[in-house]
């Protein structure tokens, strides 16, 4: 009888544990796991508002540098490659792609002063700074993010548990880490 | 458990051997001249201007001038003051950060969530085309900053739909922006139409008034807090929003 007692002391107390420990542990998870995800749609929503404001942009460059057509075709084309991205590795594929026409587009806009002082232009090419900017953020708030949970799930004792309540690894954003300069837009 | 504190550890290293340390603010919060180029006077005025500001909306304007953002690109080292001073309102994200680096010679209008809309990006790097560059580029920091200072108030007191008894100066030159003359025109013609109506009728007056307090109740329901009220939602409300220049 005592030792009954006993063992069922000790189950409640190694329950209880269990469920203070893992039950924590399920709702942090499920948080960071939320915070990844809401980064992730913020860096979307920066990348399609840059994709809304390209076509104005083409066309307001073309007003001015018709016969550049390889810059711009290439940013058209960077354009059409986001429409199709579905995965976060596509994506930051297509945001790098983009970045780097971009860039290219802004270095040819430095030999037409007029466009450079076209008000319509100006206005675009900070609205594009600003957004690529908060694309720059948004990226590094997300990896962040993925990497305090990427962490969390590969630690001891989490990593025994987090498969199988189906937490998986994350991935992070990163194509373009090697050039995720800004483009300059200096007047 | 040793090994995630190390990597922890390692991570914060890293991070700072990137960046430079943000400065403390200072007491003031709204007016940090760590470069030394303003007046006491121009001080004074912008701190009274943001303060009252802040009493009626949340929002809050901070000025701050540094030397050099130590090589750290200037829109990396604002965000990082933005998010670490906290400013602006907690839930409102309403913040605006005006940076001046001079030895740098790059300056940058970091705005909050909150209000974007008021303050798109193109609309802060003409504020920084028209008002400022052009100062700073003669090496007047203080006009520059004064006026720069004025035009993003004065966006901030349009959107809010509010007066203040030291703020909301029109800097000289703003009535190019057909945007806000319209404002003005519009704020002096309901004044008129108020004046008008109020001492012609009676009976109408009661319906004029009730416009009347339900804007002004827009910019000043929030009330509360001034100085660094609603320190605890900081850290969120920055995204990256604003433009930079440089001379």
């Amino acid at each position: 009888m005592k030792t009954g007692v006993k063992i069922l002391i000790v189950v409640a107390v190694i329950a209880v544990i269990l469920i203070a420990t893992f039950g924590g542990t399920y709702n942090s998870l499920v948080q960071e796991r939320e915070t990844v995800e809401q980064s992730l749609s913020t860096i979307d929503v920066q990348l399609k508002r840059r994709a809304d404001l390209i076509p104005n942009l083409v066309s307001t460059v073309k007003g001015y540098a018709e016969h550049e057509s390889e810059v711009l075709d290439s940013v058209t084309q960077a354009r059409t490659q986001y429409a199709s991205a579905s995965s976060v590795a596509e994506k930051a594929a297509a945001d790098s792609e983009m970045s780097g026409a971009l860039s290219r587009l802004l270095m040819v806009v430095e030999n037409y002063p007029d466009l450079k002082a076209d008000a319509n232009f100006r206005q675009l090419s900070d609205e594009l700074a600003g957004t690529e900017n908060r694309i720059g953020v948004a990226r590094q708030d997300y990896n962040e993010a993925a990497r305090t949970y990427n962490t969390k799930i590969k630690s001891f004792p989490t990593n025994i548990v987090a498969p199988i309540m189906g937490f998986a690894e994350v991935e992070y954003f990163e194509a373009s880490e090697s050039d995720r300069d800004v483009p300059e837009v200096s007047f | 458990m040793k090994k995630i504190l190390m990597l922890f550890a390692a991570m914060l290293v890293a991070v700072n051997a990137f960046a430079a340390d943000i400065p403390e603010p200072e007491t003031d919060f709204y007016v940090n001249d760590f470069a030394n180029v303003l007046s006491n006077e121009t001080k004074t005025y912008m701190v009274n201007a943001s303060a009252q500001l802040a009493e009626q909306t949340n929002a809050q304007i901070v000025v701050t001038t540094i030397l050099s953002a130590d090589g750290e690109n200037i829109e990396s080292y604002s965000l990082r003051m933005a998010r670490e001073w906290g400013i602006g309102g907690g839930d409102e994200n309403n913040g605006v950060l005006i940076l001046v680096a001079t030895e740098d010679r790059k300056s940058r209008i970091e705005v909050g969530r909150g209000l974007e809309g008021a303050l798109p990006d193109g609309k802060t790097g003409r504020i920084q085309d028209e008002y400022m560059i052009t100062f700073f580029a003669q090496g007047d920091y203080e006009a520059g900053i004064r006026a720069g200072f004025d035009a993003v108030m004065s966006v901030v007191c349009d959107e809010y739909g509010i007066e203040l008894p030291d703020g909301c100066v029109r800097p000289e030159g703003i009535d190019d922006d057909s945007d806000m003359s319209v404002n003005i025109f519009g704020v002096l013609a309901i004044v008129l139409l108020v004046i008008i109506i109020s001492s012609h009728n009676k009976g109408g007056k009661n319906g004029t008034r009730t416009t009347w307090t339900n804007s002004g109740n827009l910019g000043g329901g929030f009330g509360g807090s001034g100085g660094r009220g609603g320190f605890s939602g900081g850290g969120g409300g920055f995204s990256g929003g604003g433009s930079s220049r440089g001379w």
